[in-house]
C-alpha cells in the first residue's frame, strides 16, 4: 500500500462529502440536537445546583445512539456499492492503485468526515455550554465523544461489509437500514423476549448485550455518565462485582474495539480478494 | 509488450474467455474484434488486472496479477463509456495525475493536446459526451504510458472529432506507443491497426492484417462499373466469360463481386476489350457484414 | 505541683494546667489531682495516654493538644455526669469491634458536652452509652481506613435520649446511629462516605433537620421506629450497590418528611413495610426528588403513605414497584394538590398550576424491568422507547398505572434553601470543546487542501 494513494482517495472522499452537503447537513443537525439537549438539561440543573444522571443525559446518549449508527451504516453501505454501480470504481481501479488502497482510502475518508462531524457537533454545543456554565464534567463529556467516535467506526465498517458484498446501492441501503433497526430494536427485543420466556440469568443477558455494538456503546456511555453500575440493574452489579469498575470499562472498550476491528478486517479482505468489477 | 497466454476466465460455468493467447509487440496497434459477448471486454478487464483469471498476462514482462500496480501504470485506458466523479474536470485530471505521480505542468499540456481548455473548470456532469471522451483521453495520456488500451474509443465523438482523434492515436502509435483497441468501424481498424484479433465466444478465431481481413473471411468487394449504354451487354458478357458474376443494374451500370485482391482484373479485361469505363465505385465489405460473418458459423 | 486556687468548697473550683513543660505532664495525673467541678486546661502538645474522666470536670484543650491512643483501646473514657471535653485532637484508637474501641466513650455521663474535638484515625468516634441529655457539637470525626465491615460508628447513641447532635462532620466511618433513644435532635451535621449516614434503631419520637448525608451506601436508614420527623436534609450521591437509598424506611410509622432534597442516589426513597402499624400514616411532602436512578421504590404491598407537593424531577424511573404491581393503597394528592412530575405531558388550561389531566405512571418498559430486573441493562436503549411507543399505539399492551396522580403540579416546588446560584463559566469544559472543534477542523482543512499544487488554472 502506498500512503500517497490512500491519502489521495481519502481526500477525494472528504471533498465529495463536503460537496454533496451530507457532511454539512449531518454536522448541523447533530450540533443543533446536542445543543438543545444540553441546554435543556442545564436549565433543569439551575433549579437545583446539583447535577445528576437524569433523563436528559440519557437522551444525549440516545440521540447519539439513533443518529450516529444510521449515518455511519448508510454512509458505509453506499460507499463502494454506489461507485461500483455507476462505474467509477471500475475506472479508478483501471489506474495504478491497489484494491487495498481504494478500500483504505475510502474508509478513512468517510471516517474522517463522520468523525469531524461528530466532533464539531459535540464541540460546538460544548462551547456554548462551557460559556454558559454547567457541571457536567469535561472529562466525561470528552469520553462520551470518544465513545461516539468508536461507535461510528464500528458501524461504518459494518456498512462497508454490506457495501462490498452488494452490487446495487439501493440494495445496500436497504440492508443497512434493516441492520440499524436490528441493532437498535430487534436484537434487544429478542433478548428481552428470550429472558422473559426462558428466564435467562444475569450472565447470558450481559453476554448477549455485548454482542451488539450499539448496546456496548450504550452501556459504556451510561456507566461513564453515571457513577453507579446499579443504574443497569443486577447486570450492572454483576459486571462491577466480576470485573470491577476499571475492568468493566476495559471489557466494554475491548468489545467496542473488537466490534470495530473485526468488521474492518472482514470488509477489507472481502474487497481485496473478491474482484467483482 | 502485451503477452496474453492461455487466458481463461470463468463466470460460474460459462467461459467468458477461453484459452486466449496473443502478443502485441512494442509499437504495434492491434484491434480486438468481436460481437457483444465475444469476451473482448472481459479480456480487457483481465489485462487491466481487474479480474482474476487462469493463465498469464504480462505487460512488458510484468505480470498483471502479481505486479498489478506497476503493470497498470504502463497502461492508459479509455473506457467505452467514461464515468467520472462529480468534480470539476480539472480536479479529476489532477486526481488521476497525482495517482500516476505526474508533474502538474503536464496537465496544461495534455489539456491543450485534447482540446479541453474551455471546459476544464466545468463539472464533469456538465460535459457533453464528446468532452467526456476527451477528458478520458487526457487522463489516459497524462502519464505518457507506453501502452494504450481503448475500448471503442470514438463511439461518442462526432465525425470531425473522430478524425482528429484517430490522427492523434496514430501519431502516438508512430511515436512508439503500443495500442490495443476494440472497435466496430472497419475504417478505424484499417486506419489504425497493424493486426486484427477476432474473438468469438471467448475464443480467438482469427488473426490477420486488417486490409486482408475481408478477404480472409472470404468477403467480396462490390464493384459498380459504369460504361456507355451501347457497351453494356458486351461488357457483361465479357466479364461473365471471365468467371465474374456480373449483373446489369441499369442501362449503363453493372455490379460485380470480387475478392479484394481481384479488384483490378475486371478493369483490365474491359480495357483489353476496348470498352470505355466511364466511372467506377468500390464498396468494401461493411463492418456489419464482417461482424455477421464473425458471429455466424461460417468460420 | 501548683494549683491556681486554694482547695476548699466546691464553689471555689480550681483550674489545673497540663503542658509538655508542666506543671502537669500528663492529663491523667491532673485529673487525679482535680476535684469535681474543677477545670483541667491542656496546652498544645502530644499526650500519649488513655484518659479516664471519673469525676465531673471540664477538660479543655488550648492550642489543640493531641491525645494519642497509640492504636490501643478507647482513648478518652468519661464516666462521670456533666463533664465537658473540648478542643482536643484525639487519634489512634484501637481497632477492635468487640471492645468497641472509641475516641470518646461516655458511659453513664449524662448531660455532658463534647465539643470542638477533632477525631482522626478512630474506630468509633463518639460513643454515648446511657448518657442522656448530652450535647455533641462541632466535632470532626475521621474514621480509620478500613473496609466497611471492620469500621466503627462515627457517633453512636445507646439509651441516650434527649441528646443533641449538632454541626458535626463525620467521614469515612460506619454509621451515625441512634439506638433506643427518644427526643433526640440531629441538626446541621454532614455525614459522608460511610455505610448509613443516619441510622435509627428502635428509637421513637426523634427529629433531624438541616443535615447533609452524601456519598454513603445509604443516606439514612430508619428502622423499627415511629414518630420521626425530618426537614431540610440533603441526601445526595448515596451509591450503595444493592442499596444506595437516599433514605430507607423499614417498619417505620408516623413519619413526616418535609422539604428534603434527594438527589443522584440510586433510589431516592425506599419504603419497606412502612408504615407497618395498621392505623399509622406516613406523610411525605414538599420534597425534591431529582436525578436518582429510581425516584421512589416501594413494595407493592405498601399502603398508607401520603405523597404530595413533592417534585419528582428527571429520575430515570420515577416510581418503582418492586416485583411489579401498583401502589393504589397510597395517596398521591391532598386537597386537590398532587406532586410535580418532570415527565408529565399534560397541560394546564385554566392556569391554576394543576395539570388538567391526571399523571399516570404507566410505562410498559418500566413495568417489565420492575418484574425482570435483569432487563434493566436495556434502559436508555432505543428499544425502551420502541416498547413505550408500542404500548401507546396498542392500548392492549398498556400496563396498569403504578401511580395515578389526579392533580399533578405543573411546576416543581423548590424550597429556597435548595435553590442554586447560576452555573458559571466552565474553563475545562470550554477547553475540551474548543479542542473538539479546532483540532478536527484543522485536520479537515489540511486534508482538503493537501497536495493542491498549482497546475496553471488557478
Amino acid at each position: 500500500m502506498e500512503f500517497k494513494n490512500v491519502l489521495l482517495i481519502m481526500q477525494k472522499e472528504v471533498r465529495e462529502a463536503l460537496k454533496n452537503r451530507w457532511f454539512i447537513i449531518y454536522t448541523v443537525c447533530f450540533s443543533i440536537l446536542a445543543l438543545l439537549l444540553l441546554f435543556f438539561s442545564y436549565s433543569r440543573e439551575e433549579i437545583l445546583g446539583v447535577s445528576g444522571f437524569g433523563r436528559t443525559a440519557a437522551s444525549l446518549i440516545n440521540l447519539v445512539l439513533l443518529f450516529v449508527p444510521l449515518v455511519s451504516l448508510v454512509t458505509g453501505a453506499i460507499s463502494i456499492s454506489n461507485e461500483r454501480e455507476n462505474g467509477t470504481l471500475f475506472y479508478l481501479l483501471s489506474h495504478p492503485v491497489e484494491r487495498s488502497e481504494v478500500f483504505t482510502g475510502k474508509f478513512l475518508g468517510l471516517l474522517v468526515s463522520i468523525w469531524v462531524s461528530i466532533c464539531l457537533g459535540f464541540g460546538l454545543s460544548g462551547i456554548v455550554v462551557g460559556i454558559k456554565g454547567g457541571s457536567l464534567g469535561a472529562s466525561k463529556y470528552l469520553l462520551t465523544t470518544l465513545l461516539s467516535l468508536l461507535l461510528a467506526v464500528s458501524l461504518l465498517s459494518i456498512g462497508f461489509i454490506v457495501s462490498v458484498l452488494s452490487k446495487k446501492a439501493a440494495k445496500s441501503i436497504g440492508i443497512s437500514v434493516f441492520l440499524w433497526l436490528f441493532f437498535l430494536v430487534f436484537s434487544d427485543l429478542g433478548i428481552m423476549g428470550t429472558t422473559i420466556v426462558m428466564d435467562l440469568g444475569i450472565k447470558p443477558v450481559f453476554v448477549l448485550a455485548l454482542l451488539n455494538p450499539t448496546e456496548v456503546f450504550k452501556i459504556a456511555a451510561v456507566l461513564n455518565m453515571s457513577p453507579r453500575f446499579e443504574v443497569l440493574g443486577p447486570v450492572g452489579v454483576y459486571a462491577l462485582r466480576s470485573f470491577g469498575r476499571d475492568g468493566t470499562f476495559y471489557l466494554l472498550f475491548s468489545a467496542m474495539i473488537l466490534w470495530t476491528v473485526i468488521p474492518i478486517v472482514i470488509g477489507f479482505l472481502a474487497f481485496t480478494l473478491l474482484k467483482k468489477e | 509488450m502485451i503477452t496474453v497466454r492461455e487466458v481463461t476466465k470463468r463466470f460460474k460455468d460459462i467461459k467468458a474467455v477461453d484459452c486466449v493467447s496473443f502478443n502485441v509487440k512494442k509499437g504495434e496497434a492491434v484491434a480486438l474484434l468481436g460481437a457483444n459477448g465475444a469476451g473482448k471486454s472481459t479480456l480487457i478487464k483481465c489485462i487491466l488486472g481487474l479480474l482474476s483469471f487462469e493463465g498469464e498476462i504480462t505487460l512488458n514482462g510484468l505480470n498483471v496479477e502479481k505486479s498489478s500496480k506497476e503493470a497498470k501504470s504502463l497502461i492508459g485506458y479509455v473506457p467505452q463509456e467514461p464515468v467520472f466523479y462529480d468534480m470539476r474536470a480539472l480536479d479529476i485530471l489532477e486526481f488521476f495525475g497525482a495517482i500516476r505521480g505526474v508533474d502538474m505542468g503536464r496537465i496544461e499540456e495534455i489539456v491543450n493536446l485534447v482540446g479541453l481548455r474551455e471546459h476544464i473548470l466545468k463539472q464533469s456532469s456538465a460535459l457533453s459526451g464528446g468532452m467526456k471522451q476527451r477528458l478520458s483521453f487526457a487522463i489516459a495520456l497524462i502519464s505518457n504510458p507506453p501502452i494504450l488500451v481503448l475500448d471503442e474509443p470514438t463511439s461518442n465523438l462526432d465525425a470531425y472529432a473522430r478524425a482528429e482523434f484517430l490522427k492523434l492515436i496514430r501519431e502516438l502509435k508512430l511515436q512508439g506507443k503500443t495500442v490495443l483497441f476494440s472497435s466496430h468501424r472497419l475504417d478505424e481498424v484499417e486506419f489504425l491497426a497493424d493486426r486484427v484479433v477476432v474473438m468469438k465466444s471467448g475464443k480467438v478465431v482469427m488473426e490477420s492484417k486488417p486490409n486482408v481481413l475481408a478477404e480472409t473471411l472470404g468477403l467480396k468487394v462490390r464493384m459498380y462499373i459504369k460504361v456507355p449504354t451501347p457497351w453494356i451487354e458486351t461488357a457483361t458478357d465479357i466479364l461473365k466469360r471471365e468467371g465474374f458474376g456480373a449483373v446489369t443494374l441499369n442501362e449503363n451500370t453493372l455490379l460485380l463481386e470480387v475478392t479484394s485482391r481481384e479488384k483490378t482484373i475486371p478493369l483490365k479485361k474491359l480495357l483489353f476489350a476496348e470498352i470505355p469505363v466511364e466511372d467506377l465505385s468500390i464498396e468494401e465489405p461493411s463492418m456489419e457484414r464482417i461482424m455477421q460473418e464473425v458471429q455466424g458459423d461460417g468460420i | 505541683m501548683a494549683a491556681s486556687a486554694a482547695s476548699g468548697g466546691e464553689a471555689l473550683a480550681k483550674t489545673l494546667f497540663v503542658s509538655p513543660g508542666g506543671p502537669f505532664y500528663s492529663i491523667q495525673e491532673a485529673i487525679k489531682r482535680a476535684e469535681s467541678g474543677d477545670t483541667v486546661v491542656v496546652r498544645g502538645g502530644t499526650y500519649r495516654e488513655h484518659v479516664v474522666l471519673d469525676k465531673t470536670l471540664k477538660l479543655i484543650g488550648e492550642g489543640r493538644p493531641v491525645i494519642d491512643g497509640e492504636g490501643r483501646g478507647t482513648v478518652v473514657l468519661i464516666k462521670a455526669p456533666r463533664c465537658t471535653l473540648k478542643g482536643f485532637k484525639i487519634t489512634q484508637t484501637g481497632s477492635s469491634l468487640t471492645t468497641e474501641d472509641s475516641a470518646i466513650l461516655l458511659d453513664s455521663a449524662e448531660e455532658s458536652t463534647v465539643e470542638d474535638n477533632h477525631l482522626e484515625d478512630v474506630l468509633f468516634g463518639i460513643y454515648l452509652k446511657n448518657s442522656p441529655r448530652t450535647l455533641v457539637r462541632n466535632n470532626v470525626v475521621v474514621g480509620k481506613k478500613l473496609d466497611m465491615p471492620n469500621r466503627g460508628d462515627g457517633i453512636r447513641l445507646w439509651y441516650s435520649s434527649e441528646t443533641r447532635i449538632e454541626n458535626n462532620f463525620i467521614t469515612q466511618t460506619r454509621d451515625l446511629v441512634i439506638w433506643f433513644s427518644s427526643k433526640t435532635l440531629i441538626v446541621g451535621n454532614t455525614v459522608e462516605k460511610g455505610r448509613y449516614g443516619l441510622h435509627y434503631m428502635y428509637s421513637n419520637d426523634n427529629t433531624f433537620e438541616d443535615n447533609v448525608f452524601r456519598e454513603n451506601l445509604v443516606g439514612g436508614f430508619l428502622m423499627y421506629s415511629r414518630d420521626i420527623r425530618f426537614y431540610h436534609n440533603v441526601f445526595a450521591h448515596n451509591q450503595g450497590l444493592a442499596s444506595g437509598y437516599g433514605i430507607g424506611f423499614k417498619d417505620l410509622d408516623n413519619v413526616v418528611a418535609e422539604e428534603n432534597l434527594f438527589v443522584d442516589n440510586r433510589v431516592g426513597l425506599y419504603l419497606d413495610n412502612s408504615p407497618h402499624l395498621i392505623d399509622s400514616w406516613n406523610e411525605i411532602r414538599r420534597n425534591v426528588i431529582a436525578f436518582n436512578d429510581i425516584g421512589a421504590s416501594l413494595m407493592p404491598s405498601i399502603e398508607r403513605n401520603i405523597f404530595f407537593e413533592n417534585s419528582f424531577i428527571e429520575n430515570t424511573e420515577q416510581i418503582e414497584v418492586r416485583g411489579g404491581g401498583t401502589l393504589s393503597g397510597n395517596r398521591w394528592y391532598v386537597n386537590g394538590r398532587g406532586n410535580h412530575w418532570s415527565d408529565y405531558v399534560g397541560y394546564d388550561d385554566n392556569g391554576d398550576g394543576i395539570g388538567d389531566i391526571p399523571y399516570l405512571a404507566e410505562s410498559l418498559f418500566e413495568s417489565i424491568i420492575d418484574k425482570y430486573p435483569n432487563l434493566r441493562v436495556f434502559i436508555f436503549s432505543p428499544v425502551s422507547q420502541a416498547i413505550e411507543f408500542a404500548s401507546k399505539t396498542f392500548p392492549v399492551m398498556k400496563p396498569e398505572p403504578k401511580v395515578v396522580d389526579k392533580y399533578p403540579l405543573v411546576k416543581p416546588i423548590i424550597p429556597d434553601i435548595f435553590k442554586a446560584r447560576k452555573g458559571g463559566f466552565s474553563g475545562s469544559f470550554l477547553t475540551v470543546s474548543i479542542i473538539l472543534v479546532a483540532f478536527p477542523l484543522g485536520f479537515y482543512t489540511y486534508l482538503i487542501r493537501y497536495g493542491r499544487r498549482r497546475s496553471g488554472y488557478r
